[in-house]
């Protein structure tokens, strides 16, 4: 018996061994059905995952809607009308072409967003504003009456319910990473039938990051990058998973938190930021010239330990613009830039547009 | 540095003295850093504690392990024999130098570790993986005291690996038990999928209870139990001690 | 008939079949955990999600990367049927020979190791209960001006008071002000204007009228955002996995109580004749 189970041991052990290296290679693209997955349902009807996991049932106009669904997680589609909060799902509505005909409020006031069709919008009166993060008009948004109102916020929910109007929550509760984006855009592009637009950015996205990723991998040396900031008692930081990580590692960087993994925007120790920003090139802030950043010294008056990382010594720090987070839709362009603050020698002559150098 | 910091530094120093005794032949003077090392490493996981508490410090196992094999040590060197205690000796001082270049502690503690349960599943679990190191430490002192023809330390070796291997077992039975209830309480269900850990654990416990049931059937010889003790060591070294380790780093953040 | 059932008996009675399942089940999981790492996206809905939901949504669209988790199944279920055999053959014998020993603790002693077979069946029932019978009503989001029905029931539900404890030490500074602990009042109304309040927990769910209430969010998580508006977020749950777990975990303690009984007894016997 003993030899037979010795045989049994050695036979599963070969075949888990092969087995397994297919997992050790994730593939790119593709829904797999997690956060912002788009399921088919046949007759036009798909069912989508919003960012916490909640299911709604997109239904053509005229066709009826299949049972197991709550009412506001049913959602006639192409939604014509749209409430948001995030910079980055008006940046997705702009690339999908739906942004000055869907979108019809906003969260935050004029001056807060950067994007010059937004402030048009709501200084037309087009684009309603619906009040403020932590203070929502209820009765504008009432009156507005989006087919879907696209939030972060899942205090809203049981209010929207009593609005009827359906809530999708964008944002994950771990960071997003490269692929959850490209998905995200199939996922919005379900709710306007825009699905081709989707496969296009997602093809585009793709063929920028074999582009620069093949550009940089001939660099003989990877600059050491650290993205997060410290705060009067927090230190955040951007984990491994996050799609900021993975553009770091893609342009030819060495991300040093990679070890790191969890939400966007992750609480470490000190001690671990400083043992990475000890060696760090380079440092991306999270503050940007919007909240008074414009050089290096603000950074350290506001918190003197950051003087002594390196990139606050011989390194350099760049935080990014106003427009960067509604502007995530260009991620091809914004791979390139992260590239060439990488590898100047590679981009010579390139002008920033996302980040600005702090001096 | 945090003083728990500094204070697990000492215990590593003291861990390494015991091992460097050992070299010499000094098990007396091992034993007595062996205890000092134990004693700062006591101190240093309780600072943590009280220090977190109510919440629980993740990713602290690498520095609670050689706390637990410090301790199955001692019990084996006053029950037992200690010349076959010493032999964990030089694991303890390579598993607490780990931690120190290795840390993964630099995550803050979580709201939902607010449960005993928590806790509980922590430190069940750092004894169960300590009993089955030590376990695998006295399985290959068997098979090489069986290599070397020593009969006396044969026995010995013969009686005691299966007994830490099967108390490893309840801990970890009592470690999952614990995993269970805490993620009942605070996400309301029986397994959080969020890390591969689970499975790894998983693994784990399916593998001593087929050891359990090698060992209590006594189909297999002493010596491929003994075998098998040794490569289930390296199991819970590769898939349930090192994903609790970071990357390299210099100690402190201080270069 | 009856000698093809005792063939099938006998040959899932098997001890040797048992450690080949146990150690298929180590590898299987073992395969797992790199898929999980390679895929955590599609095995994380396991935690929100009911089983049948998840395979019939994720896992069958994604049979490339969750087929190892359909084979532990498989193992799985062989391994209960093969350890329920084991069991009860061997307890039927005990049970026969229960005149044989002396008194009731040997007797106890004798049928440990197979009482904790038969527990880490009831914790494996309990589980699978847990994730496939019953409802899983997640982000229920119980604020202080609005009521939420209870999925089926003619429950209402409202946030009436959240307290908030704050951590206060010096030793972890970047804690400081930070939420350690919730307590949620919650009014509970039935369709007939009947309320009762109910006092929850953070990570101490209660139970009321068959439903499990877990309190899963709050706001606010620190004293800083103490000014934003407060809310709680609810997971409900229904159904007896949970309870027939804890029946599971109390009868392996029994029987590894009398097993570790015996296997003292034993050790120190062979300790002598070392």
């Amino acid at each position: 018996m003993k030899k037979h189970v010795l045989a049994v041991i050695l036979w599963v052990s070969a075949v888990a061994a092969g087995l397994v290296l297919p997992a050790c290679q994730p593939q790119s693209g593709g829904s797999l059905g997690g956060a912002f997955g788009v399921r088919e349902l046949g007759e036009g009807r798909q069912e989508i995952v919003d960012g916490v996991g909640r299911r709604f049932l997109l239904v053509p106009e005229g066709k009826s809607a299949l049972p197991g669904y709550p009412p506001t997680q049913i959602i006639t589609i192409p939604v014509k009308r749209v409430g948001a909060g995030l910079p980055y799902d008006i940046g997705a509505m702009r690339y999908l072409g739906v942004l000055s005909d869907s979108l019809v409020g906003v969260i935050r006031r004029e001056d807060r967003w950067a994007s010059a069709d937004v402030r048009a919008g709501i200084r037309s009166g087009k684009i309603a504003y619906l009040g403020e993060p932590n203070g929502i008009d209820y009765e504008r948004l009432r009156v507005v009456s989006p087919d879907v109102m696209l939030t972060s916020d899942k205090r809203l929910l049981p209010k929207l319910d009593e609005l009827k109007i359906p809530a999708i929550i964008t944002t994950t509760p771990m960071a997003m990473t490269i692929e959850e984006r490209l998905q995200y855009f199939y996922f919005l592009a379900a709710l306007f039938g825009r699905e081709e637009m989707a496969k296009q950015y997602e093809a585009v996205i793709q063929a920028k990051l074999a582009e620069v990723k093949k550009q940089t991998t001939s660099v003989s040396r990877k600059p050491k990058v650290i993205w997060g900031d410290i705060y009067q008692k927090r230190v955040l930081v951007e984990p491994m998973n996050s799609y900021v990580a993975q553009l770091v590692e893609v342009a030819g960087g060495d991300y040093l938190f990679d070890d790191v993994r969890g939400a966007s925007c992750l609480e470490i120790t000190l001690e671990r930021f400083f043992s990475s920003g000890l060696q760090a090139d380079i440092f991306f802030t999270y503050r940007s010239p919007a909240v008074g950043i414009d050089s290096k010294q603000k950074l350290i008056t506001e918190n003197p330990r950051l003087a002594d990382i390196k990139p606050f010594k011989t390194g350099l720090v760049y935080c990014p613009q106003p427009h960067f987070y509604e502007s995530l839709e260009r991620l091809d362009d914004i791979i390139v830039e992260i590239a060439a603050i990488l590898h100047p020698q590679l981009y010579q002559g390139y002008e920033l547009q996302f980040f600005q150098k702090l001096d | 540095m945090p003083y728990e910091t500094n204070i697990f530094y000492l215990a590593v120093v003291c861990y390494g003295l015991s091992a460097s005794a050992l070299w010499f032949r000094w098990s007396g003077l091992s034993f007595i850093f062996l205890g000092l090392g134990l004693l700062a490493n006591t101190g240093s996981a309780c600072l943590r504690m009280i220090n977190s508490w109510p919440l629980l410090c993740l990713y602290q196992e690498p520095f609670l392990l050689p706390l637990g094999l410090a301790v199955v040590t001692l019990w084996l060197a006053r029950h037992r024999q200690p010349t076959e205690a010493v032999k964990i000796i030089p694991l303890i001082a390579l598993l607490a130098i780990i931690p120190v270049f290795f840390p993964k502690d630099f995550f803050l503690p979580f709201l939902k570790s607010h449960c005993i349960f928590s806790h509980l599943f922590l430190y069940l679990g750092v004894a169960a993986r300590a009993c089955f190191l030590a376990g695998a430490v006295l399985a290959g002192a068997f098979l090489w005291a069986r290599h070397r023809n020593d009969q006396g330390q044969q026995a010995v070796a013969q009686l005691d690996f299966p007994t830490l291997l099967i108390w490893g077992y309840v801990f970890l039975s009592l470690a999952l038990f614990s995993a269970g209830l805490w993620s009942y309480c605070g996400w309301g269900t029986l397994v959080v999928w969020e890390d591969a850990m689970v499975l790894a654990i998983a693994a784990t416990w399916f593998l001593y209870a087929c050891f359990l049931h090698l060992h209590l059937n006594g189909r297999w010889s002493v010596t491929w139990r003994a075998g098998f003790a040794l490569a289930a060591g390296l199991v819970v070294i590769v898939f349930n001690y090192w994903p609790e380790t970071g990357k390299f780093q210099l100690p402190g953040g201080l270069w | 008939m009856v000698n093809l059932a005792r063939r099938i008996w006998n040959f899932l009675c098997n001890l040797d079949l048992a450690v080949i399942l146990l150690l298929a089940v180590s590898l299987n999981l073992l395969v797992g955990y790199f898929y999980f790492n390679a895929y955590p996206s599609v095995f994380r809905p396991l935690t929100y999600m009911m089983l049948p939901e998840w395979m019939r949504s994720l896992a069958l669209a994604n049979l490339a990367i969750t087929w190892w988790f359909f084979t532990f199944l498989f193992f799985m279920i062989a391994l209960g049927v093969n350890s329920f055999v084991c069991t009860t053959d061997k307890i039927a014998k005990i049970i026969t020979n229960y005149a044989c020993y002396p008194n009731g603790l040997r007797f106890m002693i004798r049928l440990s190791p197979h009482l904790i077979h038969y527990a880490v069946l009831i914790i494996l029932v309990g589980h699978l209960t847990l994730v496939t019978v019953g409802m899983n009503y997640q982000h229920n989001i119980l604020r202080l001006d609005s009521q939420v029905s209870l999925p089926g029931s003619p429950y209402h539900l409202q946030l009436q008071k959240l307290e908030v404890r704050y951590y206060d030490k010096n030793a972890m500074i970047s804690y400081q002000g930070r939420a350690i602990d919730a307590t949620a009042d919650i009014t509970v109304a039935d369709g007939n204007g009947q309320t009762e309040i109910i006092r929850l927990r953070f990570n101490r769910p209660c139970w009321y009228e068959g439903y499990a209430l877990h309190l899963d969010e709050f706001l606010p998580t620190s004293r800083e955002s103490k000014r934003q508006e407060p809310y709680v977020e609810l997971t409900v749950r229904t159904g007896p996995g949970i309870k027939i777990f804890l029946a599971g975990i109390l009868l392996f303690i029994i029987g590894i109580t009398f097993y570790l009984l015996q296997f003292t007894r034993i050790r120190k016997t062979r300790e002598q004749t070392i």
